[in-house]
């Protein structure tokens, strides 16, 4: 296993412990409605996520590896890793169109969205990008 | 362009240098043991700088490893 290929393996895995993670308190700390009216829960789920994020970012695909530098990247690594940003945006993309189809259909009849929403809509759709990376980077390495 | 294969004697290579390391290979051709693998098996297709690194590790020239089928 190629060493930039074990990094966006583990990051993937670290990614969806985190978000599993994510989900079972949100679940647990009352769902949507926890999230828009418990200041704390909001709090503890919105610095989660950035830690998500920052642990994914550190132990996942190096920074050196991104920038076309360090020595355990070649170019068959560079060139996975350019290709990795399509399977990111793909995932961007379905995340969002079933957040607004999903949306739109629920709460047609009252003309808007609660505010929350959004919110949450972006936690998610940057956590699809942030698993899609390293998924991409794996199917890289699978295909090549 | 669509089709056109390029195929590589790494492996033959290899074996005519006394048995010569995927690692060893990797290392002064400058690039890790996977992308050696990878090649071998045809998966990946080197630029043109990385197949002359490897035509040079091999003491040989770039058209004895590397063949254009197209």
């Amino acid at each position: 296993m190629a060493p930039l290929q074990k990094r966006a393996l583990i990051s993937l895995v670290l990614g969806i412990v985190w978000t599993v993670i994510l989900v079972v308190l949100f679940v647990t700390r009352g769902g949507v409605e926890g999230f828009m009216n418990d200041t704390p829960t909001r709090l503890l789920l919105s610095l989660l996520f950035v830690a998500l994020l920052m642990s994914v970012a550190f132990l996942g695909v190096p920074w050196k590896a991104r920038s076309g530098r360090g020595v355990d990247v070649d170019e068959r690594d560079l060139e996975i890793l350019r290709r990795a940003p399509r399977v990111q945006l793909i995932a961007m993309m379905l995340t969002l169109a079933a957040w607004v189809i999903g949306l739109t259909e629920y709460y047609w009849d009252q003309g808007s969205i609660p505010i929350m929403w959004p919110y949450l809509m972006m936690m998610t759709t940057i956590l699809a990008s942030t698993l899609a990376q390293s998924a991409g980077v794996l199917i890289g390495y699978w295909r090549s | 362009m669509g089709g056109a294969v390029i195929r590589n004697s790494i492996r033959r290579h290899r074996f005519n240098k006394g048995e010569m390391t995927q690692e060893e290979l990797g290392r002064l051709a400058g690039c890790t043991r996977q992308t050696i693998i990878s090649l071998e098996q045809g998966k990946y297709v080197p630029s043109l700088e990385l197949a002359f690194r490897i035509a040079r590790a091999f003491d040989t020239r770039i058209e004895d490893v590397f063949e254009f089928d197209g």
